[in-house]
């Protein structure tokens, strides 16, 4: 229901809504374009072919949509805190981390999941890949748990900002996530790779079910398991995220107005 | 008086202390990643598009790092200032207001300076980032360097007055931020785009922001073909300040107070 009244908040302006859609469609498009013209001068990127690495970034695209979609408002965290808004969240008896997620709708993350969802369904048409009933539901596990992935990692860095005044920080891990998440993991070397797969669980949200698709797994760093097994990463690290979150809130301090 | 407008500007950058500390942290793994694509995208090959190996890494850190100084997400207060209507209290400060704007993003900008020399450290470290190729080259490259944040900051000066037309301008923001990092040449040196593009991205003020100081850093034989480039440069810094003193003045005009 908070959700709903937050939705109709931000489409009342409807000029404000096309402007950020198209906002957010620019920053995704521009990652397309790079990624574009790097294929155009070299023909593949680590082995994987245009079409391959354009399922990968509809993968990754339409996880990230799932994402900021449904928890968006994490971004919003520092300046709540800042502003003094958190104060009212612990006044309402509703769960405030639930108040934080609902407090308005971003539109522009809108444009995330349709652009996502275009660029997935075309590339998906294109790729070597036999879709079978079980590969499609594989597909669809594994964008909802791949949102969820970026939506833990990023929860529990809100959760931070309840003992560090941060703004910028979580905005370049988010463009960490957007700049890299589209290679294939052996760019980064073995070194990297374990890196973006078990520090930053980047290789969660797109790379290692991509790989089962493909029928890559052969060049996996990791026990092969782990990219069957990836959708399920999402709901453990987003509850992991949320107690990390829940947990920190504890050190809340108000800014006093 | 126009110093300590710089120096805040500066500050309410440096204040966050933590803020400070993870972007230093992320630009220097920003540059490990950069360089790890880059060689990997080259494979075997020695030269694509009659560019090394060593020139396009060195390139693609240099631009990842002018990136983030020059094309910060946040580069104007004047946006919310306008939004909220507490634009009329800039405008009755003895500091006119685009002096006043352009101080703080200067001084932000300057804030962000030792971060991207941490940056090229750590690029010249791991011998991602070749040395210059001699004091010609580094003093071209610096005073080029100094342009560009010039474009830079009265682009971004003149996007930032478009809110006084348009009251939610973050869509348009978004935009900008992504075509300028694009077109200057900052993700992929121009050398790499499609002639028909690349030819047209050349005549554009934002490949003055990044793409002409980084080309200079990469020439080997610096003549007169540089000292044209600075020159366009300087033809763009001119023409920019004319055209936000011209915006602004029609700008004053649209400033419609609510209630008193």
């Amino acid at each position: 229901m908070l959700q709903r009244a937050a939705w109709k908040a931000s489409f009342a302006y409807r000029g404000n809504t096309a402007n950020m859609i198209i906002g957010v469609a620019a920053v995704q498009g521009v990652q397309l374009l790079f990624i574009g013209v790097l294929l155009d001068r070299f023909g593949a990127i680590a082995g994987w072919s245009t079409p391959e690495i354009a399922l990968l970034y509809g993968m990754r695209l339409t996880a990230h949509g799932v994402c900021t979609t449904c928890f968006g408002q994490h971004a919003a965290v520092s300046i709540m805190l800042r502003e003094g808004y958190y104060d009212r969240f612990l006044l309402r008896p509703v769960n405030p981390f639930v108040q934080v997620l609902t407090a308005r709708f971003n539109l522009g993350t809108l444009g995330d999941l349709g652009l996502g969802l275009t660029i997935l369904i075309v590339a998906a048409q294109v790729a070597p890949v036999r879709w079978t009933p079980v590969s499609v539901l594989f597909l669809t596990a594994a964008m909802i748990g791949g949102g969820l992935v970026e939506a833990g990692v990023q929860i529990a860095l809100s959760g931070l900002s309840f003992r560090l005044p941060m703004l910028s920080a979580k905005a370049s891990v988010n463009t960490m996530l957007t700049d890299f998440g589209t290679y294939p993991m052996p760019v980064f070397g073995r070194a990297g790779a374990y890196a973006l797969t078990f520090v930053l669980p980047l290789a969660f949200v797109a790379y290692l079910p991509c790989t089962v698709l493909l029928g890559r797994t052969g060049e996996l760093f990791v026990p092969v398991w782990l990219a069957y097994g990836a959708p399920l990463a999402g709901p453990a690290l987003l509850y992991a995220g949320y107690r990390f979150f829940a947990y920190q809130s504890r050190h809340y301090v108000s800014t006093g107005n | 008086m126009r110093v300590a407008v710089v120096m805040l500007g500066a500050k309410s950058v440096l204040i966050y202390r933590s803020d400070v500390f993870i972007g230093v942290i992320g630009l220097a793994l920003r540059v490990v990643l950069v360089y790890l694509v880059w060689r990997a995208l080259y494979d075997t090959e020695t030269s694509v598009s009659g560019v090394s190996l060593n020139d396009a890494v060195g390139y693609a850190i240099l631009g990842a790092i002018f990136n983030v100084t020059f094309q910060p997400w946040h580069f104007s207060s004047l946006m919310s200032r306008v939004y909220d209507g507490n634009v009329v209290f800039d405008l009755i400060r003895p500091v006119g207001l685009l002096t006043l704007s352009l101080g703080q993003q200067l001084g932000a900008t300057l804030a962000g300076f030792p971060r991207a020399l941490i940056g090229i450290a750590v690029g010249l470290t791991i011998q991602a980032v070749p040395p210059p190729a001699g004091v010609v080259t580094t003093l071209a490259f610096v005073v080029s360097s100094l342009l560009g944040m010039a474009v830079a900051l009265l682009c971004n000066l003149l996007v930032s007055l478009t809110a006084f037309w348009t009251t939610e301008i973050y869509g348009a923001i978004m935009v900008y931020h992504m075509a300028a990092a694009f077109c200057s040449g900052a993700l992929i040196p121009l050398w790499f785009m499609p002639d028909a593009l690349g030819a047209v991205l050349r005549y554009l003020p934002f490949s003055a922001q990044v793409f002409t100081p980084l080309s200079i850093y990469f020439d080997p034989s610096p003549g007169p073909h540089t000292l044209a480039a600075i020159g366009v440069q300087v033809a763009w810094v001119v023409l920019l300040a004319y055209l936000s003193r011209l915006v602004w003045k029609r700008a004053l005009r649209r400033v419609v107070i609510n209630g008193g």
